[in-house]
C-alpha cells in the first residue's frame, strides 16, 4: 500500500509540476509576451528572410485596417495587438551595439497581460515603468544589454537601423525599463519599445505580425482555418499561426517533459506491479488453507482468482487514498517554504510551485488501481490451480 | 442408487522418484443418509479417502461416482458446483476464517453461491442456536474454544442443506469430552436431517457411536460393518 502510494504521489507531484511548467510557459508566451493564440503575418513572412525585401514581408497600415474590420467583428476574439520584430545598432554615445527588437502598442500589450491568470498575472517582468502609447520614445533594454552599454533608468540611447528603403534611420530614445529577455540568448541584446517608434526608425506605417487573443482557445486549428478563409476571401495575401508553431522552445521543453513524465510513470507503474505481485503472492501462501478451503466448499477457479485480483484493486485504491495524502502533505510543505528557483531560459527567480491536476489525479488512480488488480491476477491464478488437497495442507 | 460408489479405486502419489499407493483398489457404496466412519491407521488411506468422496482429489485408476455421476468426467467448475450445492465439509484443524465472525463463517457457503439476506442470516443463527452457540455467533474463531470452532464449521458444513457431509478426523484436535459431543451433534443432525455422514478417524472409542464403520489399512478395505446402530 505504501509503495502504491508513494507511486501515486510521485506521479501526481512530477504531473502537476510539469503543468505548472507547461501553463506558465504557455500563459507566458501568450499572455506576458503578447502573442497571443494566433498570429497573423504577410503570406510567407514568417518563414521569409525580410532582409531581401523588407516591404514585401510586412503587413501595410491598409492591410492591418482590413484584418482589424474582419477579425474584430469575430465574438471569440478578446484583443488584437499590432506587433513589429525590428533589429539594427543602440548605442550610449560611445558604444554600440546590435539589438533584436520588438515593438508593440504598449496599450494593447497591457490588454493582453490583463488576462493572465495565475502566477503570470501575479509577477512583474520587467523593473522600472510600463512603456506607455504617449511616450514614443521610452524604450526598454534587458539586463545584459544595460550591463553593455553601462547604461541605466533614465539613460537616453540611440537606436540606428535601415529603413525598408535601404537609408540609415538614426532616433533618440530614452530608458524606461529593464525587461527581461524572452530567452538567455538574447539578454544582451534586447530591446523592447513602442511601435510608433520602430515605425518611425523603419519609416514604414505597418506591422511585421497582429496578434490575436481568443476567448476560446480549444479548438485553434478550427479557428486559424475559419479565419485565414475569411481574410483570404477580403482579398489579402496573409498565414495565419498558431502560438505553438511560433514556440518552438514551448514545444521542446513539452516533449521533453512529456518523455520525462512517461519514464517516471513506467517505473513507478513496474515498482508497484511487483510491489503488489509480492503482496498478493505473500497473502496467497499464507492464506493457503483458506484458499484450499474455499475452493473445497465450492468455490469456482475463477471466482478465486476475482478474489484476490479485488484483493488487489483494494490494496491500490487504498494505496491512491494514501498518495492522495501524501500529495496534499508535499504541496502544503511547498506552500509553506515558499521555495523559488531560477528555470532555464529566464534571467528571475520564480515562485517553485506543483499544480494540482484533476485529470492526472483521475488517471493515475483509475490506472494504478486496474495496475493493482492485474498484478493480484498473476498469484491467485497460480493458487487457483493448485490442488485443493496441497492447499489444505494435508495429503 | 447409492450416494458414492467407489469401483476398484486406487490413488498413488509421487513423492519424487517413488510411487506412493495410497489406496490399493476400493470397492464399496454409501448410501444415502447413513452414518460412516472410515477408521484406521495414520497412512491407510483414510484422508485420500474421505478427499475423493468429496470430490477435491482425482483417483489415479477406477472410478468415483457421486449421485450416479462419474466424477472424473466432470470439469473443475462442474465439480465446484456439486461441492457447493451437494457436499459439505469438517476439517481437522476447522479451517475457519480467522478475520470473520462465527455467523459469518457459517453463512460463507451460501454467500459465495450469491445467497444473501435476512432468511439465510436468520437460518445460520438457527443452525448455531442447534449447535449450542447462540452466544458465540458474533465471535471469532480465536475467541472460541476447540469445541465451539468445530461446532461452527459443522454449522458451515450444513447451511447448504447438503446430501453429504465430509469430516476428516473431525475430533483429532479434540479432548475425549469434546470428540464425544461433536460426533454426537453430527449424528444427531444425520438423524433429523437425513443428511449422510462420512468421517474418518483414528480413535476406536468413537466407533461404538456409528452405524456403519470402515476398516482401511494399507490403501485396502479390510472389514466394512454395517447395521451397528438402530436407526
Amino acid at each position: 500500500m505504501l509503495a502504491v502510494g508513494v507511486g501515486f504521489a510521485a506521479i501526481n507531484i512530477f504531473g502537476g509540476f510539469t503543468d505548472y511548467i507547461f501553463t506558465n510557459l504557455r500563459e507566458s508566451f501568450i499572455y506576458v509576451e503578447g502573442n497571443g493564440h494566433l498570429s497573423i503575418f504577410k503570406s510567407g513572412a514568417h518563414d521569409q528572410d525580410r532582409s531581401e525585401d523588407p516591404i514585401q514581408t510586412l503587413l501595410k497600415n491598409e492591410e492591418i485596417s482590413q484584418i482589424r474590420a474582419a477579425v474584430e467583428a469575430q465574438s471569440n476574439v478578446l484583443a488584437v495587438a499590432e506587433v513589429m520584430t525590428l533589429n539594427g545598432m543602440i548605442s550610449n554615445g560611445d558604444t554600440s551595439t546590435i539589438f533584436v527588437g520588438l515593438a508593440r502598442v504598449p496599450s494593447e500589450h497591457q490588454q493582453f497581460k490583463s488576462y493572465a491568470r495565475g502566477l503570470m498575472a501575479r509577477l512583474s517582468f520587467f523593473e522600472g515603468q510600463p512603456l506607455q502609447d504617449e511616450l514614443e520614445y521610452g524604450i526598454g533594454i534587458a539586463q545584459g544589454l544595460r550591463g553593455k552599454l553601462g547604461i541605466e533608468i533614465g539613460s537616453p540611447a540611440i537606436l540606428m537601423a535601415p529603413t525598408v528603403y535601404g537609408q540609415i534611420n538614426a532616433l533618440d530614445a530614452e530608458i524606461r525599463q529593464i525587461p527581461d529577455a524572452p530567452m538567455e540568448l538574447l539578454e544582451d541584446k534586447w530591446v523592447v519599445m513602442p511601435l510608433t517608434l520602430a515605425q518611425t526608425l523603419y519609416d514604414f506605417d505597418g506591422a511585421s505580425r497582429i496578434n490575436l487573443l481568443l476567448s476560446d482557445a480549444n479548438n485553434l486549428e478550427q479557428t486559424r482555418s475559419n479565419l485565414a478563409t475569411i481574410l483570404r476571401a477580403d482579398g489579402l495575401a496573409i498565414d495565419v499561426h498558431i502560438w505553438r508553431e511560433l514556440s518552438p522552445f514551448y514545444v521542446k521543453v513539452e516533449g521533453m517533459f512529456r518523455v520525462l513524465f512517461l519514464f517516471i510513470f513506467l517505473i513507478v507503474s513496474v515498482i508497484i506491479v511487483m510491489s503488489v505481485v509480492n503482496t498478493v503472492s505473500m497473502a496467497v501462501l499464507e492464506r493457503s488453507r483458506e484458499i484450499g478451503t474455499l475452493r473445497a466448499i465450492g468455490t469456482k477457479r475463477h471466482r478465486v482468482v476475482s478474489l484476490f485480483s479485488l484483493e488487489g484493486a483494494l490494496l491500490g485504491i487504498s494505496g491512491c487514498g494514501l498518495g492522495v495524502l501524501l500529495f496534499a502533505a508535499t504541496l502544503m510543505i511547498l506552500s509553506i517554504l515558499e521555495l523559488s528557483w531560477t528555470p532555464p531560459q529566464i534571467s528571475r527567480s520564480i515562485p517553485l510551485e506543483v499544480y494540482v491536476v484533476p485529470e492526472y489525479l483521475g488517471l493515475s488512480m483509475t490506472l494504478l488501481t486496474v495496475l493493482s488488480c492485474a498484478a493480484g491476477i498473476f498469484p491467485a491464478r497460480r493458487v487457483a490451480r493448485r490442488n485443493i488437497v496441497e492447499a489444505l495442507g494435508h495429503v | 442408487m447409492s450416494l458414492i460408489e467407489f469401483c476398484n479405486v486406487k490413488k498413488g502419489y509421487r513423492l519424487g522418484a517413488v510411487t506412493l499407493q495410497a489406496l490399493r483398489g476400493i470397492n464399496l457404496q454409501i448410501g444415502t443418509g447413513e452414518f460412516v466412519a472410515v477408521w484406521g491407521p495414520s497412512g491407510s488411506g483414510k484422508s485420500t479417502f474421505c478427499n475423493l468422496a468429496g470430490l477435491i482429489d482425482d483417483c489415479s485408476a477406477g472410478s468415483v461416482s457421486f449421485r450416479g455421476v462419474t466424477t472424473s468426467t466432470l470439469t473443475d467448475n462442474q465439480r465446484s458446483e456439486l461441492r457447493s450445492y451437494h457436499i459439505g465439509f469438517v476439517f481437522q484443524s476447522f479451517n475457519l476464517v480467522p478475520v470473520f465472525t462465527a455467523l459469518e463463517n457459517v453463512l460463507l457457503p451460501l454467500q459465495l453461491r450469491g445467497i444473501t439476506g435476512k432468511k439465510l442470516r436468520d437460518k445460520g443463527l438457527d443452525l448455531l442456536a442447534t449447535l449450542g452457540l447462540e452466544t458465540h455467533a458474533r465471535n471469532r474463531p480465536d475467541e472460541l474454544s476447540g469445541g465451539q470452532q468445530q461446532r461452527v464449521a459443522i454449522a458451515r458444513a450444513l447451511i447448504g442443506d447438503p446430501s453429504l457431509v465430509i469430516a476428516d478426523e473431525p475430533t483429532a484436535n479434540l479432548d475425549t469430552e469434546n470428540a464425544r459431543a461433536i460426533i454426537a451433534i453430527m449424528r444427531d443432525m444425520n438423524r433429523q436431517n437425513g443428511t449422510t455422514f462420512l468421517f474418518s478417524t483414528h480413535d476406536e472409542r468413537l466407533l461404538d457411536r456409528v452405524e456403519r464403520k470402515i476398516h482401511l489399512r494399507d490403501g485396502l478395505v479390510i472389514t466394512d460393518e454395517s447395521g451397528l446402530l438402530p436407526p
